[in-house]
This record gives structure tokens, C-alpha cells and sequence, in this order.
């Protein structure tokens, strides 16, 4: 089966072949191969036509570059065989018309293992030398005929490919859920919260369509609690809808309307809801100095007398 | 050492013309080609086997792009050295030195 041919048979069928001596092939032979032993030793290189090269490599100069090359150099060195092109399209002939093909993501087959495949691996494949029995003709039969079943039958989708589609529908759906928890918060605590960030408008609708609910008395001038009844009562009074200017200076006529601080309240907060300007605070804090000792630090329930203002012509 | 300095080498040797040596390797390196083709190995005593060896069709992965390759079944030529040979380039390696 897996037959040997033997120096002695080549030189049989060169002497066959050449006419010439058996001796005198035998001769070449011997010659041709202590030569190649000899120059392989001395030029550690050797390069025959259509056969292939021979190098004799220091495995270890592999792995260390600078390694001490007087120390245990002759345990390290081994003989590297590549094969001429000529010589590897000849044997490889039942196999040349394949041709290495670039997979699509989705192809995988079953029964083949991958393998990642590097420079070192190359490397590596290239010192191996192990010698498996192999039986050409009769694999190369079989593997023709597995070829072509595997492309017909085990052609099926990767399963990290599907892996990566699930994936990044999850991505989203978690980005969308987040983004939908924040907004919902934020509105939760614009509408919760003391502070305005919702137009006076939209507060106007709701808090009067609160009041009709409770029937309460929106007559009441002095807006001691309740915030949300001030705007409507502004409203009635036409008063509001004016927003003062602060490049221009004013002169205090009166008290348009009492307030008492709440928590969260401040001058400018006061003053924006009053004037519509914030930067009218000084008024109220000029207006309330004998209240308010700290304009930064007034404490929760002072009563603050909103000052009417006139531009000052 | 290249294949014009080895002809020239064998030739030297044993008198024949650089032409003869040239023809005479071709003619052996053909023998040798064709009985690798039929499936045979080479034996050779005191240097080594040649030997045709099956590598099965596999899928190679590159590192670097994560492209995937089919690559075909392949019968490659492997050497692997006699004992002799290999412990003749060490020795002589060592008493070089």
C-alpha cells in the first residue's frame, strides 16, 4: 500500500533511463545526496531545481533572536524542507484546480474546525516534520466526493451570526427603554417639583380647571398658599400677560400682591412670575428690606410685599 | 548553495560535464516526482524520506480581518531527515567550533 521507493530503485530506473552504468548512477546518486549533506552543513542552504530547498535553521534563533549562540547551538538545529513550486504543483496535481475560496459570514460548515491562522502557525507548519501514512489516490477519490456533499448539505447559517442580530436589537430596545425612563422622569419631576418649567399658559389651564373642581374663591386678593391660584388671578386682572423690561429703570407705586415664601421659592423666582423678569428681584429685595435680612437666605413663610412697578420716565 | 553550484559541484567530482550533471538531476529529480505523484515515498538511508502528505480541506480564520477562507485539500511534500543526517549537521556543527 503505502510503498517505499528505495535508493536502490532510483538508481535503477536513472541508470534505465540515462544508459548508463549501474554503478556510475549509483555513483551520481551517492554523490547527489552526500553533497546536499555536506553543503547543507556548511552553507546550511541548499537549493535544488524542481525539488526544493533545504535549510538547516536554529530552531531556538526562532524564539530568542539574541540568544547566546555558543551555548547548546547543536541541540537546536533542524532541517527545513520547502518544496519547489514545480515539485508542489506536481504533487498536489489532483487538488490544483481548487482554489481557496473567501467564506460569506453566514456559510459554516459543520464538520470542519476553524483555525485561526498566523504567522507563527505558518512557521510552525513549515518545521513540522511529522509523517502521517497517507494514501493519495485513494483520499484524493474521497475527498472529490466530499466536496461537493458538503457545499450541497451542511451549509447552514452560523450560529454567531444569529448571535449578532439578536444582539443588536437588545442594544436598542435598552437604549429606547432608558432614553423613555429619562424623559418620563424628567417631565414626572418638572410637573412635581416647585420649579417652573412648564409655560405659565398650561399651568393657567390646569390650575383653573382645578379651581372650578374645588369652588373655591379666586376673589381673594392675598395669596397666602396656594401659588397655583396666583396666575389666574393676574389673569383676571390683565396684569400679568406684561413683561417688564429690566433696561429700564422703575419707580415702586404701591403693593401689587402679597406673597408668602414657600420652600424652593426665591427673589428672582417671585420676580419672574410677577414682572416675567428675573433680573427684577432687586425691587422685591429693595421693596421687603426690612423682612429680609439676607436676600440670599430668606426663611420659609416670610411675607413678601410685591411692589408695583412704573418705568421711570 | 544553488542548483548551478551543486551541478557544478557533482560534476566536478566525478568528471562529468556541468551539462551531463545537469541533465543527470533533472532525470533523478523527475523519477523522484513521479513516484511521489503515484503515492509513493522516498526513502533514502542515511538522509532522509519524502513523503507526500495529506492535509485535509479546513477553514482558516485571519486574525486581523476575521476573514474566513475555505482552503481545498492539499498534498504536500514533506522531508523528514534520517537520524544519520541529522546528527552528522550537529557534529559537525560542534567541531566547526
Amino acid at each position: 500500500m503505502n510503498d517505499q521507493f528505495t535508493l536502490h530503485e532510483l538508481i535503477g530506473l536513472l541508470s534505465q533511463r540515462n544508459q548508463m552504468k549501474q554503478a556510475d548512477a549509483e555513483a551520481f546518486v551517492q554523490t547527489f545526496f552526500a553533497l546536499i549533506k555536506e553543503t547543507l552543513v556548511i552553507d546550511k542552504y541548499v537549493k535544488v531545481k524542481g525539488l526544493g530547498t533545504f535549510k538547516l535553521i536554529d530552531a531556538r534563533e526562532r524564539i530568542e533572536a539574541n540568544a547566546d549562540e555558543s551555548v547548546g547551538m547543536q541541540a537546536h538545529l533542524q532541517i527545513s524542507f520547502t518544496p519547489d513550486a514545480s515539485m508542489r504543483d506536481a504533487v498536489n496535481k489532483p487538488f490544483n484546480h481548487f482554489e481557496t475560496i473567501l467564506l460569506n459570514e453566514a456559510t459554516h460548515y459543520d464538520d470542519i474546525p476553524e483555525e485561526v491562522s498566523s504567522q507563527a502557525c505558518q512557521a510552525a507548519d513549515d518545521m513540522t516534520e511529522s509523517v502521517k501514512t497517507d494514501v493519495p489516490a485513494r483520499e484524493e477519490i474521497a475527498a472529490e466526493e466530499k466536496q461537493p456533499a458538503n457545499e450541497g448539505t451542511i451549509l447552514k447559517d452560523n450560529p454567531h451570526r444569529s448571535g449578532a442580530y439578536l444582539r443588536l436589537p437588545w442594544c436598542l430596545i435598552a437604549s429606547v427603554l432608558l432614553a423613555g425612563i429619562l424623559i418620563g422622569g424628567g417631565i414626572a419631576w418638572g410637573l412635581l417639583s416647585g420649579r417652573r418649567y412648564i409655560p405659565e399658559s398650561v399651568i393657567q389651564i390646569l390650575t383653573e380647571e382645578k379651581e372650578e373642581a374645588e369652588h373655591t374663591d379666586t376673589a381673594s386678593v392675598v395669596v397666602s398658599s396656594d401659588t397655583f391660584r396666583l396666575p389666574a388671578k393676574d389673569k383676571n386682572k390683565a396684569v400679568l400677560p406684561i413683561v417688564l423690561s429690566d433696561a429700564v429703570r422703575y419707580d415702586i407705586q404701591g403693593t401689587l400682591a402679597t406673597h408668602t415664601l414657600r420652600r424652593g421659592e426665591s427673589l428672582a423666582r417671585l420676580a419672574e412670575r410677577y414682572y416675567g423678569n428675573r433680573n427684577l428681584w432687586t425691587y422685591l429685595a429693595r421693596y421687603n428690606r426690612n423682612n429680609i435680612k439676607d436676600a440670599n437666605d430668606i426663611p420659609v413663610g416670610t411675607l413678601i410685599h410685591i411692589p408695583k412697578l412704573v418705568p421711570k420716565e | 548553495m544553488n542548483h548551478k553550484e551543486l551541478t557544478g559541484e557533482i560534476a566536478r567530482r566525478l568528471g562529468y560535464s556541468d551539462k551531463d550533471a545537469a541533465q543527470l538531476t533533472g532525470s533523478m529529480i523527475a523519477i523522484m516526482g513521479e513516484q511521489l505523484q503515484e503515492g509513493k515515498s522516498l526513502s533514502f538511508t542515511d538522509f532522509g524520506t519524502f513523503k507526500v502528505e495529506k492535509k485535509l480541506e479546513h477553514i482558516t480564520v485571519n486574525p486581523l480581518t476575521k476573514q474566513r477562507f475555505l482552503v481545498p485539500p492539499q498534498l504536500i511534500l514533506t522531508f523528514k531527515p534520517a537520524d544519520a543526517l541529522k546528527g552528522m549537521s550537529e557534529n559537525t556543527i560542534s567541531a566547526h567550533e
